[in-house]
């Protein structure tokens, strides 16, 4: 769930964000020094610009299904805010008309004015060999990602006055190895070196570590993204955190919640539920349009009883709707039934009772939700904790193992250990012939990692000339029920089955990546071979040419974003107003334009307050 | 849970210099021996000594002692909540679960499914109280043989029964493997309706229609061609193939969805997959009746015999499932009625039987139209069977039969052509035997000699493979 980007008061007027490089922020961040800190316990040491020791940097990066956020420790967590003077970044892309690439709010508003030239929620599409499109160029998940990256790490090193080479990225614990090779990936195509991938519950888990040193026991992170849900249960005290189980659900967030409403809309006002790919009212595609009402309507229902949603048709009709708290409670019945299960499952494992937890924290935007939080509340008994935003907790954690991989003094006394979420194992069969493979676990979920175990198997049959070992991650009993990572051949001396071992081990390190290597003993010398890529990964030739080609573009200079939302936002306004109103912001927005061109800092920033003026007008005036 | 198999040297390896402490089985002091060393060695500072720290944690959790083999520290958390909480969790989870089997009984499973809701739902996920609602549904429903699909289907999603390193898993490993069979089952018995249904119909899907039809419906449904007659015989290789194949994995699944599928349709697939079967009559040394068994009486016959095999075979399966006296299954025979403990004494004693390399399970005599083979060897040690897997001139036996019940022979007469009998069993276990080989040349009594080839005892998992992890 998405908190709205950008007071479009607060951005106009200023003209290029007067931060620039080297200067302190022109706004007054909305956290970081001077806002929130970290508890005292933790402080110590001297303030240092350019980091511990000596250190450059290393920055902390949610990248959230719909929202994105940068961090940093600098005796204390430090949200860094963007180019808007936001610390909340949409995780969303768009292709300009030149050929440049826009990220964030503006590219936000141009999801409903351009949508086959922009991209979101494709945090969805990590890990697979998706091509997304993006006007006539398609892009894979973790390339969109790298522009976000990109965005973020330039707003970082606006923010510090220094440059910056590494970043802690968090994933959700359930991500697949594939996922987390590819948000590795991302970070490595904007340029950074990310030597740690972070779990999201556990980065919460940190976050909330440090702001509560006191209150020792289990405690359950509950953490509802945009796109996932993961729940993670910790052990914590004294400044160690131990994770003792995690489970969640890749496919469940707060767009399911929004899909929710846009098919009950459909059914109570008697369309059909638009297409993405139909033409809409004003030529925009009617889904994107349902889909922002949809989105307005469930946070309307934060504060109010009901939420009125209305969705101009082709034929010139308006559907209309009422949202009720009532009526949204029983569309997203389902949904909360599948939280039910993750928290079982980790609950379970970890051999901890609910009674026994100490603590239930909320991470996650969707947890803003009064469902939600009523949900957790009833799950668990008792009231979950929120103090800190549920919108930044995670990337505060991020921060946190930034400041411990740079060993700041002062969290010199915390420690994290953290686990494998998945069984990873191999394939082997029963019998003979061809009896469905059976998975045999090597390392089994919840193992604390880094870990490395060994299994010992046979060829099946006698004599084999080579062996497929084949990797796979998942619970169920058998392989095809599993995910595979993939899978290697190992030559053999032909022998007796019985006389020939493989000793296959594998090694999770500890951002739960994936190390395989099988040996045998043949004729008394080893054989050993390591699989380290995913099966979609790109071969390494085609990952240098994507690199390259990626260098290439451009992204939207940061000096000019705040005008540039100005413009998406005018763009996406004219097309929703009717009227006189729309005729003057037509007009604004054509003044303004000129005045771009023209590239005098007086006359750009004039013309800058008449269209905020006029998308005011417009916005309120608006087909509700 | 236990150390890093490669490391595993047996009790005693501990390395407690990574521990920073004496040895020592209290639980509590080697947590807070871990923890300190923790902060010196933790996973970012030095991955590989934390390694070896946390070898050595797991495995002095794992040495016996007196407050060993808790869960590998939890501080805050106790096993159960409140001390009384146990005993009440009990009692309501039993009210629950009794609610729930009445409308199962009653045949509404949308009942049942609402009961079992309910109940689970007022506590939190993870309480004691759910868990013993789910020990005792796994206990005493979900492998009852009058359950529907549907409810069946609605406790392993409720209850994640899928996960095979689940809670289930862990408390209960036969049941639950058992329960992951029958799901195997259900799930394939569904991939066949819908093959079946398909509109466009892929190449199966003739076949699967005909496995599911109803009575005496089932030829038509074949390709053309026929089940017994046509131009070219019936069905063309390709066809029997893939018949062969549905029947053979419905053969894996049978023991749970077996009866739900017709007796004749599925002798009569079986003939068309399989040409006429070779079993004969017991009057077959009446010369007349042997020599010109017409092919009709021959099927009549099989009938009788594939379809006792299959009731035994559904009597066999009722030996695994509970048997409750209220289910609507038909009662055949009486195998598996029979109290635990005599069937497993008697099971493994047949079973040893069967191992000795100079007992032969066939009996071979001379009979007109060539050698009367005859199982009753096995057929004396069924206990320990429960499928005879035969074939003639080929290494692999090719045709399957459910052990006959009590008083019902097996035997055939091959024919002078054929010089190679294989025989090879199902034990109870699930396991597979050896392929046994009995050549005919000549052979006027016992075997000419066994052969080792195959897999030695059908080993399930795969061998020699040192566990360090027992599940």
């Amino acid at each position: 769930m998405a908190r709205r980007p950008g007071r479009a008061a607060a951005a106009p007027g200023r003209g290029p964000a007067a931060g620039g490089r080297g200067g302190a922020p022109a706004a007054r961040p909305r956290s970081g020094p001077g806002s929130r800190r970290a508890a005292g316990r933790y402080r110590g040491g001297r303030r240092d610009r350019a980091g511990t020791e000596g250190h450059p940097l290393i920055i902390g990066i949610d990248l959230g299904t719909t929202n994105s956020l940068v961090a940093v420790w600098r005796d204390g967590v430090e949200l860094v805010p963007n180019a808007l003077g936001e610390v909340l970044t949409p995780s969303v892309v768009s292709l300009d008309r030149t050929g440049e690439i826009v990220v964030g709010a503006a590219a936000r508003e141009r999801l409903s004015t351009h949508p086959g030239m922009t991209a979101a929620a494709f945090k969805r599409h990590m890990g697979s060999a998706r091509r997304i499109p993006l006007g006539e160029r398609s892009f894979r998940a973790e390339e969109l990602s790298s522009f976000v990256i990109r965005a973020l790490r330039s707003d970082a090193e606006a923010y510090l006055g220094a440059p910056v080479e590494e970043a802690v990225i968090t994933v959700p614990a359930y991500f697949s190895d594939a996922q987390r090779r590819a948000t590795r990936q991302a970070g490595e195509l904007a340029g950074l070196r990310v030597e740690r991938v972070l779990n999201e519950p556990t980065a919460a888990a940190l976050a909330y570590g440090l702001a509560e040193p006191a209150g020792d026991g289990p405690v359950l992170v509950f953490d509802l993204g945009g796109g996932t849900f993961d729940v993670s249960v910790l052990e914590m005290g004294d400044g160690i955190m131990e994770v003792r189980a995690t489970a969640g659900d890749n496919f469940l967030g707060g767009e399911d919640f929004d899909d929710a409403v846009c098919a009950w809309f459909a059914g109570a006002a008697g369309i059909p539920l638009p297409d993405p790919l139909e033409p809409g009212a004003s030529g925009q595609p009617l889904a994107a349009r349902l889909r922002r009402e949809a989105e307005a309507a469930r946070r309307r229902l934060s504060g109010a009883v009901e939420a009125e949603m209305a969705l101009p048709l082709p034929d010139g009709r308006t559907a209309r709707a009422t949202l009720t708290t009532d009526a949204f409670a029983r569309i997203g019945e389902p949904l909360l039934e599948r939280l039910r299960r993750p928290i079982a499952r980790a609950l379970s494992d970890s051999r901890i009772r609910p009674e026994a937890l100490a603590h239930v924290v909320l991470a996650g935007g969707a947890t803003r939700m009064p469902l939600v939080r009523r949900e957790a509340a009833r799950l668990f008994g008792r009231l979950p904790l929120q103090r800190l935003d549920p919108d930044e907790v995670v990337a505060r954690g991020a921060a946190v193992q930034a400041g411990l991989k740079m060993r700041a003094a002062a969290l010199a006394e915390v420690v994290l250990t953290d686990v494998a979420p998945y069984t990873l194992g191999v394939e082997v069969s029963e019998g003979q012939g061809d009896l469905p493979g059976r998975m045999l676990p090597v390392i089994e979920r919840n193992t604390v990692i880094p870990a490395s175990r060994v299994q010992t198997v046979s060829p099946s049959r006698d004599f084999q000339r080579a062996a497929t070992v084949r990797v796979f991650q998942g619970e169920a009993r058998l392989v095809r029920d599993n995910i595979a990572l993939g899978e290697f051949d190992l030559p053999l001396a032909p022998r007796r089955r019985e006389e020939q071992s493989i000793e296959v081990r594998f090694t999770y390190d500890v951002n739960g990546i994936l190390e395989v290597s099988a040996k045998a003993e043949a004729d008394g010398a080893t054989r050993r071979i390591v699989i380290r890529h995913g099966p979609d990964a790109p071969s390494p030739e085609e990952a240098e040419e994507r690199l390259a080609a990626l260098a290439a573009i451009k992204l939207h200079p940061r000096e000019a974003a705040a005008n540039r939302l100005l413009l998406a936002r005018g763009e996406r306004l004219f097309e929703e107003a009717l009227g006189p109103a729309r005729a003057a912001l037509g007009e604004a927005i054509g003044a303004f334009e000129a005045a771009l061109a023209g590239q005098d800092p007086g006359t750009i920033e004039a013309a800058a307050a008449r269209l905020a003026e006029a998308l005011r007008r417009a916005a309120a005036e608006g087909p509700a | 849970m236990s150390a890093d198999p490669s490391r595993a040297d047996g009790a005693g390896a501990v390395d407690w210099d990574a521990l920073g402490i004496a040895p020592t089985g209290d639980a509590a002091a080697l947590r807070a021996a871990y923890r300190a060393r923790l902060r010196e060695v933790g996973p970012d500072r030095d991955p590989e000594g934390f390694q070896r720290l946390r070898a050595a944690y797991e495995a002095a959790l794992a040495l016996p002692g007196p407050a060993a083999g808790s869960s590998a520290g939890s501080l805050g958390g106790s096993p159960g909540g409140s001390p009384g909480g146990s005993a009440d969790a009990g009692a309501a989870a039993r009210a629950a679960v009794a609610e729930l089997d009445a409308h199962r009984a009653a045949g509404d499973p949308a009942g049942a499914i609402r009961a079992l809701d309910a109940a689970l739902d007022a506590h939190p996920p993870g309480s004691a109280a759910a868990e013993a609602i789910e020990d005792l549904v796994l206990a005493e429903v979900a492998l009852t043989r009058a359950l529907s699909p549907e409810l069946f289907r609605h406790l392993v999603g409720r209850f994640d029964w899928r996960d095979a390193g689940g809670r289930a898993a862990r408390a209960d490993p036969e049941r639950h493997a058992v329960l992951l069979d029958r799901l195997a089952a259900e799930d394939w018995l569904e991939a066949l309706r819908r093959d079946a249904a398909a509109p466009g119909g892929g190449p199966d899907a003739p076949f699967a229609a005909a496995l599911l039809a109803p009575h005496g419906r089932a030829g038509a449904m074949l390709p053309p061609g026929g089940p017994n007659g046509g131009p070219n015989g019936g069905l063309d290789a390709a066809g029997r193939a893939r018949l062969r194949a549905l029947l053979d994995a419905l053969r894996g699944h049978g023991r749970f969805v077996l009866h739900r599928f017709d007796g004749a349709t599925l002798a009569l697939l079986r003939e068309a997959a399989e040409g006429p079967p070779l079993l004969g009559d017991t009057r077959l040394d009446d010369g007349d009746a042997g020599a010109s068994a017409t092919g009709r009486r021959r099927w009549g016959w099989s009938f009788a015999v594939t379809t006792l095999g299959i009731v035994s075979a559904g009597a066999i399966a009722r030996a695994f499932l509970n048997n409750r006296s209220d289910t609507a299954g038909t009662s055949g025979g009486a195998p598996g009625a029979a109290p635990d403990a005599r069937t497993a004494v008697a099971a493994a004693r047949a079973r040893a039987d069967l191992a000795i390399p100079t007992l032969s399970w066939v009996e071979l005599s001379p009979a007109p139209g060539g050698i009367l083979v005859d199982f009753a060897p096995l057929l004396a040690r069924r206990a320990a069977i429960t499928e005879i897997h035969y074939g003639t001139d080929a290494e692999e036996p090719g045709s399957v039969l459910s052990t006959p019940a009590e008083g019902v022979p097996l035997r055939f007469v091959a024919g002078p052509e054929t010089s190679l009998v294989t025989v090879r069993v199902r034990f109870r276990d699930g396991t597979l035997s050896a392929v046994r080989r009995y050549p005919l040349r000549g052979a006027a009594g016992g075997p000419a000699g066994r052969s080792a080839g195959g897999s030695a005892g059908g080993a399930g998992k795969p061998p020699p493979a040192t566990e360090g992890k027992a599940r």
